[in-house]
């Protein structure tokens, strides 16, 4: 009994020490897997084989939602072996084989060129939000000046016909005194 | 020098200093509104309002200092050079294209300013028993033109004429008072410059000679032999007339050696026999008959009457002073009336000659029409006289019926002239007819309703101005016409906002554009910089402004179809206008691109 026990304890141990490095490696291809995964993030996916989403990320919970392959999903993130979606106003979980290499390949490819565009209009934006701050700027100036230029084209413009009416009236008075 | 000596001379130069101000208050204050109207849009303006014209004024200026702009330049017609000689200072101290330009208006303002003081030492020897301070409110109005204001704020040509013309006066009166080889040559060399800045000046040149003719033959009994001298600045005048078209030629050929002979041929007043031959003809002169119409009531509209009391005033103190020739009793005042008046003639018949067919129904431009443009620059002397009739004239209530009278003629007829028109005169460039432009919207989509407005605009202002004259007369206080100033302050800022600011943002765009090129360039030396153009307003003029040392090749479309991909390179900077069709082939293309104001810039990034 001792030894079936010792043996077993042993195989155990040796499984354990085989299985950890496994596991180790299996984590890093996830970690990579997952970072691949990430990258799918807000892509919507063609499902390669029929597939099921549950309501969290563990095949015991409960079943939600039924997908045939060449159905389309939306992808919001990975998590531990699962990519979690978007359906119905829920966040389901579907099992990390649900996408192909190949799916995964142009979703990622997709997010690139998606990631350029968006790049390139913001960059767009922000020559354009130059151009319109520049202007602008330009505009507050001018009106500030043409307030200032304003008062006074009318103070002189009422100045000249002061005077005018001022040395009329002071004429007109020296003319009457003369006669 | 002791204290109280000291003293006594600081008080006497401060009462001298009073005495002048209190002297000459109502120049003072009339420079003071056209500098306060002038600095009121200047932070506004960053370029160019008119195009080509602005830039091919530039243009010759910018090869004197070596920039190569014949590219672009080739895209409008030839423009006179004689501005362009103002322009090189001015751009060889100012680096900056939007202070270079904010410059070039700054001399027009000075120029302005001058005319004002000009206009009060003509009137002095024309009125001289004129009162100081009317003459003064006179010279004010007069340079206070609104036209006048509005060309300040370009850079187009007229201010200089506006000027030049009044110099041109100024220098004839100091001729003819006091005769002598250097008092000649100044207006003799003035004379030809003028023609040199604008080609339409031949009208002044003419005058000039005629002129001088007249006075050499009632000088020919002098015994002191000054008008056999006189001779030689004649020849002067010539020799110096007939050098212009060298350096035109030249010009020409440096400048615009890519423009096709049609475009440059717009602007070619020189060839004055074939538009004298169209004349002579009943069509012709039908043509001419409408044509005098419509440049007559624009006479009168815009400066509300005044202008036909100018032409009054001198035409008839030129008839008596060739009275007086006869019997040889002409004085030196008698020989500046008969130039101003042959001036004023002949410049209207240069109106005439060179826009013959105007009034035809196929004829599409209302502002050739209506033309202000060639007959603004000699309205600010008939002002002066033109006051100066109805303040001080036996006839004013005759001439005010007159006048009026004129517009009952002249109005209907152009209204038919426009009725008749199969496109009713759609096509306004409002800014060659400013003194009727106050209620033009562009498109111009009813011109008849436009000209209604305008008219009845006019005419109120004119029987305001003549009100305001009768209660000068009746009162006894000439000064009271400053009046008059309030109406001109009031049209002038119009003017200058409807047609300069309002476009002054995307203008200031398409400059920041010359930014953007100038910083690609400098990450890029090597690429070259390629404008596609196609029939459109060459809005480039204003890049190549900014970029003064930038060589731009332009595509012309108006010469061959275009084919984008044969330009698309990945060493270009390719600029074409927004209004072109290339925008999905050109983003897909090149990875940089930047949208300013009327024009798009592409290049890739390639650092």
């Amino acid at each position: 009994m001792k030894k079936v026990l010792l043996t077993l304890i042993s195989f155990t141990a040796v499984l354990a020490l085989v299985l950890l490095p496994v596991t180790a490696i299996a984590s890093d291809t996830a970690i990579s897997f997952s970072t691949d995964a990430q990258s799918v993030a807000g892509q919507v996916m063609t499902l390669t084989q029929d597939t099921k989403a549950y309501a969290e990320a563990d095949e015991s919970s409960e079943e939600k939602a039924t997908f045939s392959k060449g159905e389309t999903v939306y992808v919001v993130e990975s998590i531990d072996g699962w990519y979690q979606i978007f359906f119905k106003g829920e966040n389901l979980y579907i099992p990390a084989g649900s996408f192909t290499e190949e799916g995964i390949a142009s979703a990622m490819e997709a997010n690139e060129e998606l990631a350029k565009e968006v790049s390139k209009e913001l960059s767009q934006a922000e020559k354009d939000d130059f151009a319109a701050i520049e202007n602008y700027e330009l505009k507050k100036m001018s009106d500030r000046n043409v307030f200032i230029w304003k008062i006074v084209i009318v103070v002189l413009t009422i100045a000249i016909v002061a005077v005018s009416i001022v040395i009329g009236i002071m004429n007109a008075k020296s003319s009457k005194e003369s006669e | 020098m002791s204290d109280q000596t000291k003293g006594k001379c600081k008080e006497q130069s401060g009462k001298d200093c009073f005495l002048f101000y209190k002297n000459n208050i109502y120049l003072i204050l009339g420079m003071g509104i056209a500098v306060s109207i002038c600095m009121y849009g200047i932070l506004s303006i960053c370029g160019f309002s008119a195009f080509p014209d602005e830039f091919g004024y530039w243009s010759p200026a910018a090869a004197v200092l070596g920039y190569d702009w014949s590219e672009i330049t080739g895209l409008g017609s030839y423009y006179s050079y004689g501005y362009s000689a103002l322009l090189v200072p001015i751009l060889l101290f100012f680096h900056n294209a939007i202070t270079a330009y904010r410059a070039a208006i700054i001399l027009n303002l000075v120029l302005q300013c001058l005319s004002m003081v000009l206009f009060v030492f003509i009137t002095k020897e024309l009125y001289p028993d004129e009162n100081r301070n009317a003459r003064a409110i006179i010279a004010a109005i007069a340079a206070l033109y609104p036209a006048w204001m509005f060309y300040v704020q370009t850079t187009m040509a007229e201010a200089v004429l506006y000027f030049g013309l009044t110099l041109t006066i100024y220098l004839m009166l100091r001729f003819f008072k006091k005769p002598g080889i250097i008092t000649g040559l100044f207006p003799a060399v003035l004379l030809v410059y003028l023609y040199m800045v604008h080609m339409r000046c031949i009208g002044a040149i003419g005058a000039g000679i005629c002129v001088i003719l007249l006075w050499m033959i009632s000088q020919k009994k002098r015994k002191d032999g000054k008008h056999r001298r006189i001779w030689l600045l004649f020849l002067l005048l010539i020799v110096l007339f007939a050098g212009t078209f060298i350096l035109k030629d030249r010009i020409i050929q440096i400048l615009y050696h890519n423009t096709s002979k049609d475009v440059l041929s717009w602007n070619d007043y020189s060839g004055i026999m074939f538009r004298i031959k169209k004349i002579i003809s009943l069509k012709g002169l039908s043509y001419l008959l409408k044509d005098f119409c419509g440049k007559a009531l624009y006479m009168g509209l815009s400066t509300f009457g005044i202008a036909y009391f100018g032409i009054a005033g001198c035409g008839k103190r030129a008839f008596a002073a060739l009275g007086k020739l006869r019997k040889k009793e002409t004085s030196y005042i008698d020989f500046l009336w008969i130039y101003i008046f042959l001036t004023v003639v002949f410049q209207f018949l240069v109106a005439l000659i060179y826009l013959n067919g105007a009034s035809a129904p196929e004829a599409d431009r209302l502002d050739n029409f209506l033309h202000g443009r060639y007959i603004d620059f000699f309205l600010p002397i008939l002002f002066v006289i033109g006051l100066e009739e109805m303040l001080n004239g036996q006839k004013t209530y005759l001439g005010m019926i007159v006048t009026l009278l004129a517009y009952m003629v002249l109005v209907p007829v152009a209204y038919q002239v426009i009725v008749t028109n199969n496109v009713q005169m759609r096509n306004a460039h409002d800014f060659t007819m400013v003194g009727m432009s106050y209620f033009i919207e562009t498109p111009l989509t009813d011109t008849l309703s436009y000209f209604k407005k305008e008219v009845l605009l006019s005419v109120g202002l004119t029987l305001l101005v003549d009100i305001c004259i009768l209660g000068c007369r009746k009162l006894k206080q000439k000064l009271f016409v400053t009046m008059i100033v309030v109406i001109q302050v009031l049209l002038g800022v119009k003017a200058c906002s409807q047609f300069i600011f309002l476009n002054q943002s995307y203008i200031y765009e398409d400059v920041m554009m010359a930014d953007v090129l100038q910083n690609v360039t400098d990450k890029y030396p090597d690429k070259k910089v390629l404008h596609i153009f196609e029939a459109d307003v060459p809005y480039i003029q204003l890049v190549q402004f900014g970029c003064r040392d930038i060589p731009i090749s332009v595509v012309n479309g108006e010469d061959r179809d275009i084919d984008i991909y044969e330009y698309m390179d990945a060493e270009t900077i390719l600029i074409t206008c927004e209004s072109q069709d290339y925008e999905e082939i050109l983003d897909d293309y090149y990875d940089e691109k930047w949208q300013l104001g009327h024009l798009r810039l592409y290049y890739n990034d390639t650092k």
